[in-house]
């Protein structure tokens, strides 16, 4: 039995925290761990909120109606205002960024504690630069889907993610992604054929079924609002299930700033910062395992290693996810009254096949049922009482397609630090989109369009939006796994090259990065490590 | 043993402020007595002990429902103002009568009778209300209860009904002064008042006296009117006009059309009284702590700036949402648009966006002008901001999300003929507005091109 500090509870460090204490291992997890609230009023839905909470609109909209999209807005939709500590930073974690946005998240359960549950496994072409494949990681996927509670179907998608075991049955469609389903099965030997292009059931973490504690979706339509029966899957849910077990201990409300080595490369300690005392604190270490997200575990890296040598370097890679949300209206939806009691988030994804099979291009559809009006009029060139008689009309056929674009570890994006006068550092963060990803992005689009008007469905190319890089809190690559045994390297089970007693447990080892949501192969990845390991 | 009272008038100009500091964890129970339907915001969540009874004090069924074992009685339910002498009587005497003797059945002890200042006047011809109160201190004398009874003089401070009046002489071009304005006041702070009844209720002072409150300072009415003026940045000029003239004039009409007169024989009746409160134990080492006149007048003039602001507010949700959904906003609808507003920089608005927001709160027809302007010419106006805010307001409100929200089903063809309709509807305000707008912003400058931003939004 040996003892092993994680640091941080996001999927990744949950899940490999699990797994290590079901083999009977001491676990000390190390977390700033800001936290929110409980849902409020669980058995409302979410027009029974609007009708039975006594301010409705300081929940919808927050205090200082910081929920309410401005004109300028980067985002079509803010994060609820309950859901804002998820994004809540310490003071003093200071960064600089160039092309880089991205969202840091310090919370209980990290940046997917605010996820739509997207989950779909890698398959050998997405493994290509990994130093394992599919049936390696299979058993695991599996194991995670048990865990977490998955919901998929056997269909056309499945030629580009594998269709792994242990998946529950689909919810319930709304209208309108039935009504775009129904058409695709219709037209889909065409589209198949003329388009590459296929649409199916988006693999999500949710439940069509009860789950232990947890109960079956119950479509109150409070998905971006925080699921209150916890149906939908997010990282607190597994560390309640750590914190039951008598080998876990949480710590929370420490910031790791650095590890603290020996002359052989042996982590002996940890340095945090208490978040709340301002004071410094120091943790002794048998064996680490970084698990807090890519950009902070690469920072708790590079800060070491100036903390010890003096030197700052670079760690390249760095990747994400470009992600383009496309609106659409779908002409047969106009004038019908839309069902909030449904799932709000998306239920459908669609696939474009591309000569590359590596550089596949994937889309999660989301139809308008609760999500907010008010964002999109910002937007619409009308003015806002003409605006609300299209978007009133309009809502039942509105909806987005996220297409998400796969990348690769380049040396021009990295992460590396820079010292102020008083000599802290500062986190940089350099990203430069590749050279042809205009041209992706246009083949994108064009096919989208075209898909989608086979469908019956408009897409308004001028409210197209390119989120900015960062947006979509993909980040994986910096530290990536390699049989080469370099330095900034891990190997294939994600035991760093450079330090003997670290494991590096989250999307920092990942070489590659395929259109799809990374995070279930986050988890199951650092199930693999902690069974291969420990 | 703890109290339990029951506080009449809780929703009212006294009551509200009193309420917030009065340690209502000290009583038993607190029971308020209101007319609203609507709980005010003020009187919400107050107290686990507190209970709100609705109600109107002239009607014998809310007598009934006044709880047993209620101790204390703080009456200051009343109706001022223009009145009928019936209607003064009804509910300054009767009403109250009726609730000492239903809660003396139900053990009733003790009362404090806010009354007034006016009861001393020596000229009060046709003055009901000061008859109306002065019986209800008779009664209250002969009653058999242990009581105090408050006589107030000019209560000022944030929300004065008083004040109003007087404010409103003050803003004359030509302030006319009845009898000069000699007569004396000793205006006391709605604070001071609360204190001296939260003083009473912790030494429990019920020796059936009767005891005038007044501030630390003296003036005359004409001294009070000049300094109104001056604290709205005026030049006061007066005209004094001899008291029998008005008194006359009025003595004749008061008793023809008594509801059109604009001033009334009694309400004259502060200009033809000195109303100065004589000193008491109640007050004696307290008003070296009460509140100066300059203070009252700034506090009083603040507040009815701070209600002009509001009814603004209220006004441009009102029409505001009368243009995006065709309704009529509710009253909740219009207390989170007026937060909003209070927590909106506005400082760094140019004269283009101040003149857009002003003319669009003129009806719903102007809001479609300055809007389609906005939307298509100065997309990061204030105005535009606005209507972004009320709609997320109204979309997650209660009672107007469903207006949103609900369609029912509509053929395509009806909606695309509405929208064609609608279309050019707003072609024909935009082009109305480029018309107008355009060389106005050319004239007044562009500028506003950053987001307006609230307080808690980066």
């Amino acid at each position: 039995m040996s003892k092993i500090t994680v640091i941080g509870s996001g999927p990744s460090g949950v899940h490999f925290a699990l797994s290590l204490l079901k083999k009977g291992h001491l676990v000390e997890m190390i977390d700033v761990g800001f936290s929110g609230e409980v849902p409020v009023n669980p058995n409302d839905s979410f027009n029974e909120l609007k009708e039975n909470l006594k301010d409705p609109v300081k929940y919808f909209l927050g205090e200082n109606f910081e929920a309410v999209v401005g004109t300028d807005s980067a985002s079509v939709y803010e994060f609820p205002p309950h859901k804002q500590y998820i994004f809540k930073s310490p003071e003093g974690y200071d960064v600089e960024l160039h092309g880089f946005e991205p969202h840091l998240s310090f919370a209980r359960g990290g940046l997917a504690e605010a996820w739509t549950g997207g989950s779909y496994a890698f398959n050998d072409i997405d493994l290509e630069d990994f130093p394992f494949s599919y049936s390696d990681i299979e058993p695991f996927y599996n194991e995670i889907s048990e865990r977490i509670g998955l919901i998929g179907v056997d269909d056309d998608l499945a030629r580009f993610f594998p269709f792994h075991k242990n998946l529950l049955p689909p919810l319930d469609l709304d209208d309108h992604s039935q009504s775009l389903f129904n058409t695709y099965e219709k037209k889909k030997d065409k589209l198949n054929k003329d388009l590459g292009m296929y649409l199916g059931r988006s693999r999500i973490a949710t439940l069509s079924k009860d789950h232990g504690s947890r109960k079956k979706c119950d479509y109150s339509g409070r998905c971006q609002w925080g699921c209150p029966s916890d149906s939908l899957y997010v990282p607190t849910i597994t560390l309640n299930e750590c914190l039951n077990h008598k080998n876990f201990k949480y710590i929370s409300g420490i910031l790791v700033k650095h590890f603290d080595y020996d002359n052989n490369n042996r982590i002996i300690a940890i340095t945090g910062f208490d978040v709340a005392k301002k004071t410094e604190k120091v943790f002794k270490v048998e064996t680490l395992a970084l698990a807090a997200g890519t950009i902070g575990s690469s920072r708790i890296f590079l800060d070491s290693l100036l903390k010890k040598e003096g030197k700052i370097i670079k760690l390249a890679g760095l990747m994400d996810n470009r992600q383009i949300l496309a609106p659409f209206i779908n002409l047969k939806m106009i004038g019908k009254q839309f069902n909030p009691d449904s799932y709000q988030y998306h239920q459908l994804a669609v696939g474009i096949d591309t000569d590359d099979p590596k550089n596949y291009v994937h889309g999660q559809i989301t139809t308008l049922k609760t999500g907010m009006m008010q964002p999109p009029f910002q937007s619409m060139p009308l003015d806002f009482k003409t605006g609300i008689y299209l978007g009133r009309h309009l809502h039942s056929s509105f909806g987005v397609v996220n297409i998400n674009l796969c990348d690769t570890r380049r040396d021009d994006n990295y992460l590396t630090l820079s010292q102020n006068s008083e000599g802290s550092s500062r986190l940089v963060m350099n990203y430069k989109p590749p050279e042809d990803e205009d041209k992706t992005i246009k083949f994108s689009l064009k096919k989208m369009g075209k898909f989608f008007g086979k469908l019956g469905a408009v897409i308004p190319m001028f409210q197209v939006q390119l989120r900015p890089m960062g947006a979509s809190v993909h980040y994986s690559g910096t530290i990536p796994m390699s049989e080469s045994g370099n330095p900034l390297t891990v190997s294939g089970n994600c035991k760093s090259n450079d330090f003997g007693n670290l494991y590096i447990v989250d999307g920092s080892t990942f070489p590659f990065l395929p259109s799809k949501n990374l995070t279930f192969t986050l988890m199951a990845n650092a199930v693999r490590i902690a069974e291969a390991e420990f | 043993m703890k109290s339990s009272i029951l506080i009449t008038g809780a929703s009212g100009f006294v009551g509200k402020t009193l309420i917030r500091k009065l340690e209502l964890s000290k009583f038993n129970s607190v029971y308020l007595l209101i007319p609203e339907q609507d709980v005010p915001d003020a009187l919400k969540n107050i107290g686990k002990n507190v209970v709100i009874l609705r109600g109107d004090i002239t009607d014998p069924e809310v007598h009934k429902v006044i709880p047993e074992n209620i101790n204390i009685l703080l009456h200051m339910a009343a109706i001022t103002g223009k009145a009928g002498r019936a209607e003064y009587e009804k509910v300054n005497f009767e009403a109250f009568k009726d609730i000492v003797i239903s809660g003396k059945k139900k053990g009733l002890e003790k009362v404090i009778f806010i009354s007034t200042i006016a009861v001393k006047f020596s000229k009060r011809k046709r003055y009901f209300y000061s008859f109306s109160k002065e019986k209800a201190e008779q009664f209250l004398n002969g009653s058999g209860m242990e009581y105090s009874i408050l006589r107030p003089t000019m209560i000022l401070g944030s929300g004065s009904p008083v004040f109003k009046g007087f404010s409103m002489f003050a803003g004359l071009p030509l302030i006319p002064l009845f009898g000069g304005g000699k007569a004396i006041i000793q205006p006391v702070h709605l604070d001071d008042v609360c204190s001296t009844i939260i003083q009473i209720l912790t030494k429990s002072i019920f020796k059936g006296d009767t005891y005038d409150i007044g501030g630390p300072d003296k003036l005359s009415i004409r001294e009070f009117l000049k300094r109104i003026s001056e604290a709205k940045g005026k030049r006061p000029a007066f005209l004094s006009i001899p008291m029998w003239i008005p008194v006359s004039i009025i003595s004749i009409l008061d008793r023809i059309i008594y509801s059109f007169l604009p001033l009334t024989l009694g309400q004259l009746a502060t200009f033809r009284n000195d109303s100065v409160a004589e000193d008491n134990i109640i007050l004696k080492g307290m008003t070296g702590e009460f509140a100066d006149i300059d203070v009252m007048i700034k506090d009083s003039v603040q507040g009815e700036l701070d209600d002009q602001k509001f009814s603004r507010a209220v006004r441009e949700c009102r029409v505001f949402t009368k243009y995006l959904i065709g309704k009529k906003s509710t009253h909740y609808n219009e207390k989170k648009y007026v937060e909003f507003l209070s927590k909106t920089d506005t400082s760094h608005l140019n004269g283009f966006d101040k003149i857009l927001s002003g003319l669009a709160v003129k009806s719903p027809l102007f809001t479609k002008i300055c809007d389609a302007y906005s939307r298509f010419f100065f997309q990061h106006s204030l105005l535009r901001k606005k209507l972004g805010t009320l709609f997320a307001i109204l979309e997650t409100s209660p009672v107007t999300y469903r207006y949103i929200d609900d369609i029912g089903s509509k053929n395509i063809f009806t909606i695309l003929i509405n929208l064609g309709f609608r279309g050019a509807w707003l072609v024909f305000h935009l082009f109305l507005s480029i018309l107008f707008f355009l060389p106005l912003q050319i004239l007044v400058g562009r500028g506003g091109k950053k987001q307006l931003k609230g307080e808690g939004r980066e």
